[in-house]
């Protein structure tokens, strides 16, 4: 069980997370929240390459920067800037990795050929690393990340690059691997773990706002998301009286999505995770909006 | 896992065009003095005719063979050198050129041979040392220390000249400058030719990492930050290595291209080696290649005090550029630092223990010609209190470096 304990993360006077408090068990954690959220500061935290300005992180109750070695030795982590030397062929890469999270080197030659094919990689593990594609490379990370078969596995962004086929083959890695680890993974592509997700968390205002099952978050919408289709010169008019979360070109008019508190003469959608991510973050997009301007 | 970090090390082309550009350098240095090799072989000879020292007997067989030398030019007969010397008139027009060129070796060895015994009995350190006050604007403390180091000084001199090291042949000095010419330009050229290479290569591995942005991946694996541990015992190994093989490469070429036989076992005090007025003195009784073996061995422990430095510095910086600029201006900085140091107190004498004073003054390691290193123990100190020092600057770097953020 990984615990994170109240904690706050300061950049010098900038405060990136505040009073995060959180609980892993077994299975997959989407961490779905917009650019610049403080995804990628919690999971650098996670895996100790930073440290809680204030609170603190364990693992089965003991303070993971404590357990050091003991717990990187159970830890994968895919980080969104994966760095790797171009010399390198995708194997020797896995190879040296596997040396320094203490593999010995005929279980890390097995390991890293079965890896290569869960990800699709087996026939250009002897290429350099220089030839391959961004997604390739993406790749590569995964399999890294997986080496020492962790126990704790933390993927900041790891289907960023991935082509449509990819993705889905990543997803369905994912979800046969949840069974016995933690996964913490980051995003802001919904689909990536809609379905798979055991639980999302939402970081808004350097807080956590939400840690729901699927379910629970899109009840937050239930009864409140309609559909209707208008002519063009009322689409302003709804912007100002709704949250509108998409709209859409029809042959007579246009189709909005948007979510009212009153019921109306329009049509009750379903509400998909989606329009929760878009509704919680839509204030954001605002406020960006108006930074723009000033 | 050390393996790794020393692969990484030997994994940089830079390092190798700067190993063959020096090396390619110190190959142009060493045959910058072609022109003298030839007449610097005589010495060669007197040490095979007439043994390893200028001693009365030595001398005057020198003598003998001077004059006989000069009977086959002239009728007249000289009973002395000095006596002929005075008439050479009667027989230099007449002699054949390497004859002539035998002659003026054979003199310039006999002479200086038979200076000897007389300079040291003149030689007044207490000038040197009044020199030295007067150049260097000491007083008080400063001036005290100097006394006392001179008295010791002094009671060398005396021991060099008991134990007669004073009279062993040797490239004669102040025409060759054989000492400068080995110790001093070519040696200051190797001593900051590994150190660059030291610097480059510590600040290499050490932000190897970083530098490529593999850091974030591989100091979360098991082996983690621990990793930089293995990288200062592969950067110190890798910098031994570097220096040692420019070293060895340079002195190879040079000993082959100067021939030294029948002098390696010549007493590095002698007289013959003496540029200026100061003859070289070293603390200890040592032959040159014994002197040779301490200047090489202190030139690889000032290389691994750099390494060290390079190290913490590395680490904290965690750039490969930045690390070479705080090095030169650390470098820069003590040398400003140390001429600022009061010259009135034994103070002055402090700041000239260190690594970045040693490297300037090569040719005066283990010898009492540079006052204000006028210290036996001067090079053993500096680089024991510095690579203590940095062992300790070096632990406690990677102690704060496993509490760094790594972002
Ligand atoms: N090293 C740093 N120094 C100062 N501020 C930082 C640093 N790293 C991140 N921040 C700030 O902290 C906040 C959170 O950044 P973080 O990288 O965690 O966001 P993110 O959710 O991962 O974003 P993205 O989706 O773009 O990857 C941002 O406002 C960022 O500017
Ligand atoms: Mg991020």
């Amino acid at each position: 069980m990984l615990e994170v304990h109240h904690v706050t993360k300061n950049y010098q006077s900038f405060t990136a997370l505040k009073e995060v408090d959180l609980q892993f068990d077994h299975g997959i954690y989407g961490l779905l929240a917009p650019n610049g959220a403080g995804k990628t500061t919690l999971m650098k935290m996670l895996v100790t390459l930073t440290f809680p300005s204030d609170g603190e992180i364990t693992y089965n109750h003991e303070n993971i920067v404590d357990l050091g070695e003991e717990y990187r030795d159970i830890l994968g982590y895919l980080p969104q800037d994966f760095g790797y030397y171009k010399s390198y062929t995708a194997e020797k890469y896995l190879m040296y990795i596997a040396a320094l999270k203490g593999l010995d080197k005929t279980k890390a030659k097995l390991r890293i050929k079965e890896l290569l094919e869960l990800v699709g990689l087996q026939d250009v593990g002897r290429k350099k690393l220089k030839k391959f594609s961004g997604g390739m490379i993406q790749r590569v990370g995964v399999c890294q990340a997986l080496l020492n078969d962790p126990k704790v596995l933390i993927l900041d962004e790891p289907t960023a690059g991935l082509d449509p086929k990819e993705r889905a083959r990543f997803k369905r890695l994912l979800s046969t691997l949840a069974r016995d680890r933690i996964i913490l993974l980051s995003t802001h592509i919904v689909s990536d773990i809609e379905s798979i997700a055991k639980e999302i968390i939402m970081i808004k205002d350097k807080r956590v706002l939400y840690k729901k099952n699927q379910e629970e978050l899109r009840s937050l919408l239930e009864g409140k998301l309609f559909e209707a289709i208008i002519p063009f010169e009322d689409v302003e008019a709804y912007h100002s009286k709704f949250s509108v979360l998409s709209e859409k070109q029809e042959k007579n008019g246009i189709k909005v999505r948007f979510v009212s508190e009153q019921k109306g003469a329009w049509n009750e959608v379903e509400p998909s995770l989606e329009d929760v991510f878009l509704y919680v973050y839509e204030e954001e997009t605002d406020l960006s909006e108006d930074r723009k301007h000033d | 896992m050390i393996r790794h970090e020393l692969s990484k090390a030997f994994r940089s082309p830079v390092l190798y065009g700067l190993v063959l550009f020096f090396l390619t350098l110190n190959m142009a240095l060493i045959v910058s003095n072609d022109y003298k090799k030839e007449s610097l072989s005589f010495v060669s000879h007197v040490v095979e005719q007439y043994g390893p020292k200028a001693t009365d007997d030595s001398l005057l067989k020198m003598e003998e063979d001077g004059l006989e030398l000069i009977h086959d030019y002239t009728d007249r007969r000289f009973s002395t050198l000095e006596e002929a010397l005075q008439h050479e008139d009667s027989f230099i027009p007449s002699m054949q050129q390497d004859d002539f060129e035998r002659l003026k070796q054979l003199v310039l060895y006999f002479e200086t041979g038979r200076q000897a015994d007389s300079f040291y009995k003149e030689l007044n350190l207490q000038d040197a040392r009044s020199g030295a006050i007067d150049q260097y604007g000491l007083s008080g403390g400063a001036e005290d220390v100097l006394i006392n180091q001179y008295e010791k000084a002094e009671e060398r001199k005396k021991e060099l000249v008991e134990n007669a090291e004073h009279l062993s042949f040797f490239f004669h000095g102040a025409t060759y400058e054989m000492h400068s010419f080995l110790f001093k330009e070519i040696g200051r050229a190797l001593l900051f030719e590994a150190m660059v290479l030291t610097v480059l290569l510590t600040a290499h591995v050490t932000t190897y990492e970083f530098e490529r942005r593999t850091s974030l991946t591989l100091f979360v694996t098991k082996k983690g930050r621990t990793m930089m541990r293995d990288k200062w015992v592969a950067s110190t190994v890798a910098s031994g290595i570097i220096s040692a093989f420019v070293f060895a490469f340079t002195l190879g070429i040079y000993f082959i291209f100067y021939d030294y036989s029948g002098l390696l076992s010549s007493s590095f005090s002698n007289f013959f080696m003496s540029e200026m007025k100061m003859p070289y003195i070293s603390w200890w009784n040592v032959t040159f290649t014994e002197y040779l073996g301490l200047f090489v061995l202190a030139a690889l422990a000032l290389q691994i005090v750099f390494n060290w430095i390079t190290y913490a510095l590395a680490l904290h910086l965690r750039n490969g550029h930045l690390t070479y600029i705080a090095f030169a201006v650390l470098f820069g900085a003590y040398l400003c630092f140390s001429s600022l140091l009061p010259a009135n107190t034994g103070l002055i004498f402090a700041g000239q223990f260190s690594p970045f004073i040693m490297i300037l003054n090569p040719h005066a390691w283990f010898t009492m010609n540079n006052p204000m290193t006028i210290f036996s123990y001067y090079e053993v100190v500096t680089l024991a209190a510095w690579g203590l020092g940095f062992i300790l600057i070096g632990a406690f770097s990677y102690k704060h470096f496993t509490r760094q953020s790594l972002l």
